[in-house]
C-alpha cells in the first residue's frame, strides 16, 4: 500500500513539473521570442483551416439573424443618413483638397513618410476563444500576407487590438478587453476642445463601465467628456491617428493625485467579424 | 467487439470537431446576447462523459491529452492548461462511475460537476500563472452561472438520444 503512494506522489509531482515548465515556457514564447515552433504554427493552420469551414453555416445564420434586424430599423435610419451624406460630400471635397495641400507641403519638405501613414491589411475572423478574460480572435491572415507581431488592429470603426502570434497562413489577435497582465499599452492622444493635445497610454479595459482606461496622461485638466481619443503613433508600431472612441468620464485614481479617463470603445469588442490589420510606414523599414 | 474498435476511429474524430463547434457556438451566443453573460458551450464534455461508457480509460485520456494540447494550442498558443484539466476530468469521470449507477439523474450531476470543474480549474491556472485578472463574483454572476444554465438545457434537450446511442449500446457489447 505505501509503495503504491509512493509512486503515485511521484507521477504527480511529474506531472505537475512538466505542466509548469509547458506553460512557463510557451508563456515566455508568446509574450517575448513572438513566434512559434514548426509544430505549433503547423497545427495551427491546420485547425484553422477546419474551423475556418465550420465557422460558415453559424456566420450566414448570424448574417441572417442581423438582416432582419436591421430591416426594423430601415425607417429612421435612413432619415438620418440623408442628413448625413449631405455633410458627408461636402467634407469629402473639403479633405480631398487637404489632401492633395498636404502631399505638395510633403513634397517640399521632403518628407516620404510621416506617423500618420500606414498600410491597411482586410481579414475575416475565423473564431474567438472561448474564454472571457483571454480574448484573442485567430484570423486568416498570416505571415504569408505580410502580418507580423504587434501590428494594430482595426474593427469596423475604431482600434481594437493588436496581433500577438503570427503563424503561416493565420494569426491571432489579442483585442484590448483582454486582462493580460504582459502585454504593451498602446500609446493615445486625446484632441481637446482647445486645440491642445493630451497624451496618455491605454492602460485597461474596465469590465463594468465598458470602457478603456487611459492612465499617465500629460495634462488632464481641459480633457471634457465627448472629446475624441486616437492613437499618437509613439511608441513606436501604431501609426498616429487610428480612432479609439470617445470620452466617458474622468476620475480621480485611488490616490487622488492622478486622472484615469474612461474611453467608450467606437468598435464593438465582441461583434467582430471582419478586422483590419494596420501597418506603420514610418520606421518599419518599407 | 466490432463496433468498439469502430468507437476508436470516430470518437477522437467528433472530440475534435466539437472542439472546434463549441468555440463556435460560444461566439455565436456572445454575440446574440451582446456581451452581457457568457455562455460557454460545453458540448466537448458532454461526448467525453457519454463516450467514457464506449471506450477504455486509458485511450480517452490519451485523447483528452491531445486534444486539450490542441485546443490550448490554437485557441490560447499557451500549451498546459487545458492539456492538464481534460484529462484529469475524464480520469475523474471514470472515477465517479466506478462507484454510481449511470442513469440520468446521475449523468446531469456528473455533467454539472464537470462543467464547473473546466470553468473553475482553468480559470485558477490562469490565475496561477498570472495569466489573467479575473474578478470572482464577476466570474460567478456571469460566466459560471449561465454557462452552467445554457449547458443544462443542453443536456435536458440530448439526453435521451445520447443515452440510447451510447449506453444502450454499451449494455450490449
Amino acid at each position: 500500500m505505501k509503495k503504491f503512494n509512493s509512486k503515485r506522489i511521484i507521477i504527480t509531482l511529474i506531472v505537475v513539473i512538466v505542466i509548469v515548465f509547458l506553460v512557463s515556457f510557451t508563456t515566455y514564447q508568446r509574450n517575448n521570442e513572438k513566434k512559434e515552433s514548426f509544430l505549433q504554427s503547423f497545427t495551427n493552420d491546420i485547425v484553422g483551416i477546419v474551423d475556418k469551414g465550420l465557422s460558415f453555416p453559424l456566420k450566414a445564420m448570424n448574417g441572417s439573424v442581423q438582416s432582419i434586424n436591421s430591416l426594423f430599423n430601415t425607417y429612421t435610419e435612413n432619415d438620418t443618413l440623408k442628413k448625413k451624406v449631405d455633410e458627408l460630400s461636402s467634407l469629402k471635397s473639403e479633405n480631398e483638397n487637404y489632401k492633395k495641400e498636404n502631399e505638395k507641403l510633403k513634397d517640399q519638405l521632403k518628407i516620404n513618410a510621416t506617423l500618420t501613414n500606414y498600410d491597411k491589411l482586410s481579414a475575416t475572423v475565423i473564431s474567438r476563444s472561448p474564454n472571457t478574460w483571454q480574448n484573442l480572435l485567430i484570423i486568416d491572415k498570416g505571415k504569408k500576407d505580410g502580418i507580423k507581431v504587434n501590428m494594430p488592429v482595426m474593427g469596423s470603426e475604431g482600434l481594437i487590438g493588436r496581433v500577438v502570434v503570427v503563424n503561416e497562413l493565420s494569426s491571432k489577435v489579442e483585442l484590448l478587453t483582454s486582462a493580460n497582465q504582459s502585454s504593451n499599452h498602446f500609446p493615445v492622444m486625446i484632441a481637446t476642445q482647445n486645440d491642445s493635445f493630451s497624451y496618455g497610454l491605454l492602460e485597461s479595459y474596465d469590465e463594468k463601465e465598458n470602457a478603456f482606461v487611459i492612465t499617465q496622461l500629460t495634462e488632464s485638466d481641459e480633457v471634457k467628456a465627448g472629446d475624441t481619443v486616437s492613437t499618437s503613433g509613439l511608441g513606436g508600431n501604431s501609426p498616429k491617428g487610428l480612432y479609439v472612441g470617445k470620452v466617458k468620464k474622468i476620475k480621480s485614481d485611488a490616490y487622488g493625485l492622478n486622472k484615469e479617463i474612461y474611453v467608450t470603445p467606437a468598435s464593438s469588442m465582441y461583434d467582430i467579424s471582419v478586422v483590419t490589420v494596420i501597418q506603420r510606414l514610418a520606421g518599419s523599414g518599407n | 467487439m466490432g463496433k468498439k474498435v469502430n468507437v476508436e476511429y470516430w470518437l477522437p474524430l467528433s472530440l475534435f470537431l466539437l472542439m472546434l463547434v463549441d468555440g463556435q457556438v460560444s461566439n455565436f451566443l456572445r454575440i446574440s446576447v451582446e456581451n452581457e453573460i457568457t455562455l460557454n458551450c460545453h458540448l466537448l464534455l458532454l461526448i467525453m462523459l457519454f463516450g467514457s461508457f464506449q471506450c477504455s480509460k486509458q485511450f480517452l485520456v490519451i485523447c483528452a491529452t491531445i486534444f486539450g494540447a490542441l485546443y490550448d494550442n490554437y485557441y490560447y498558443s499557451i500549451i498546459g492548461i487545458n492539456m492538464l484539466c481534460l484529462p484529469l476530468l475524464v480520469y475523474m469521470i471514470y472515477t465517479i462511475f466506478e462507484y454510481i449507477e449511470p442513469s440520468v439523474f446521475s449523468l446531469l450531476l456528473t455533467f454539472i460537476i464537470c462543467v464547473t470543474f473546466m470553468e473553475v480549474a482553468t480559470l485558477l491556472m490562469g490565475i496561477a500563472f498570472k495569466l489573467i485578472d479575473v474578478d470572482i463574483l464577476y466570474f460567478i454572476t456571469n460566466v459560471l452561472g449561465p454557462t452552467l444554465l445554457l449547458n443544462v438545457t443542453i443536456f435536458v434537450l440530448l439526453i435521451y438520444p445520447m443515452k440510447k446511442f451510447f449506453l444502450d449500446k454499451a449494455e450490449k457489447v
